[in-house]
């Protein structure tokens, strides 16, 4: 009885350490592409690495019923997406953005100025989208994710995310002309 | 210089590299090491109101446990404190004398075997009126005021004679003219 009791007790550590690993290794692997799901929801690095945040703390409670690693990406990244859309509700006060240059910061100032205008002309282009044509634009400049892997992290057929991310670019193209710039020297 | 040319439209290309280049944002270098920080916390908090939960349900099962004894016991029927003892009356001559009548020992809980043994069990109590009454009785028997087998219960013969009524005999009025004269008188 005495060994049975200490048995138990063995396994069900175990099975918690490698819980713990497996959640590490999601994280690991998933911080970066849940920032960045929230980031273009909220276009705010503070607030997106907070929503990231809560959403992993939300997936570790439920990890038991996630420990699938499509499974975990594909709630994980509806979850920031839904948590990120009702922080932006909520916080309406906040009117500074924080425009990101990724790696196209140039050192000239009028380049600066430029990619600032373009970068805020590109959000509101993209938040003029229908959220379901969002989503799937979003996902695709995400990490180079392919048609196959959109949908599996969405939960949608390969063909609707094809006929969603032709309309979402069409209609991105129609709003940012624009974009198609010319570049001449003086 | 960077001019934009708005009139034509934009390539799929140019398109892709702006949206990843606006995109291509990555989090701070801390921020995994504080979501490990924060479900570590998480998790000692769920472990703390779990051990909570399970002593407040142990507590809880102890009380049921505890109320469901003590109903239980409350709940067993009563039973007789003590044997029933008649009281010895003085017997009469046509009588025999009856032994006390004792109730058959019950088998009964611990609890009322404990209850039962007690040494400070009441008497029968009989009234003084019903005990004189019974005397009473008993002294007629003895002294032949009452024929004892009729308190046995056996049939006398006079029971079975037929009951004889006597012809009435009605004697005749009066008649008015004598009481005027006071001749019945």
């Amino acid at each position: 009885m005495h060994e049975w009791t200490g048995q138990l007790a063995g396994d069900i550590v175990n099975r918690d350490e490698e819980l713990a690993r497996e959640f590490d290794a999601r994280l690991v692997e998933s911080s970066r592409l849940a920032f960045r799901v929230a980031f273009s929801v909220l276009h705010h690095r503070e607030d997106a690495e907070d929503v990231a945040q809560e959403a992993f703390a939300k997936a570790h409670r439920n990890f038991r019923q996630l420990r699938d690693p499509d499974r975990f990406r594909s709630w994980l990244v509806r979850m920031v997406w839904r948590m990120a859309l009702d922080r932006r509700r909520s916080d309406r006060r906040r009117s500074v953005r924080e425009i990101e240059h990724g790696s196209r910061v140039d050192a000239s100032p009028s380049h600066a100025m430029a990619d600032a205008e373009r970068a805020e002309m590109l959000w509101e282009a993209i938040d003029s989208l229908p959220e379901k044509l969002r989503r799937v634009v979003v996902l695709a400049s995400i990490e180079g994710h392919d048609i196959a892997a959109i949908a599996g992290l969405l939960g949608i057929p390969p063909g609707t995310v094809k006929s969603r991310l032709f309309l979402a670019r069409q209609q991105l193209k129609e709003r940012l002309q624009w974009l198609n710039t010319t570049a001449t020297n003086p | 210089m960077v001019e934009h040319n708005r009139d034509e439209p934009v390539k799929g290309d140019e398109l892709d590299r702006a949206l990843e280049a606006l995109l291509n944002v990555e989090p701070s270098p801390d921020f995994v090491a504080r979501v490990r920080a924060d479900v570590s916390a998480d998790a000692i908090a769920a472990d703390w109101l779990t051990g909570r939960l399970v002593a407040m349900a142990a507590a809880v099962g102890a009380v049921m446990v505890g109320v469901w004894i003590f109903m239980g016991t409350q709940a067993t029927p009563p039973l007789p404190a003590a044997p029933i003892v008649a009281q010895r009356l003085p017997s009469a001559p046509g009588i025999a004398p009856v032994e006390p009548a004792v109730n058959p020992p019950v088998k009964s809980t611990p609890i009322a075997q404990t209850i039962a043994a007690a040494p400070s069990a009441p008497d029968v109590i009989v009234s003084p009126r019903e005990s004189a009454g019974l005397q009473y009785l008993l002294a007629a028997l003895r002294d032949g005021r009452l024929d004892s087998a009729v308190m046995r219960g056996e049939q006398s013969d006079a029971a079975d004679t037929p009951i004889v009524i006597e012809p009435l005999t009605v004697e005749p009025l009066v008649a008015a003219a004598d009481l005027e004269t006071g001749a019945g008188q």
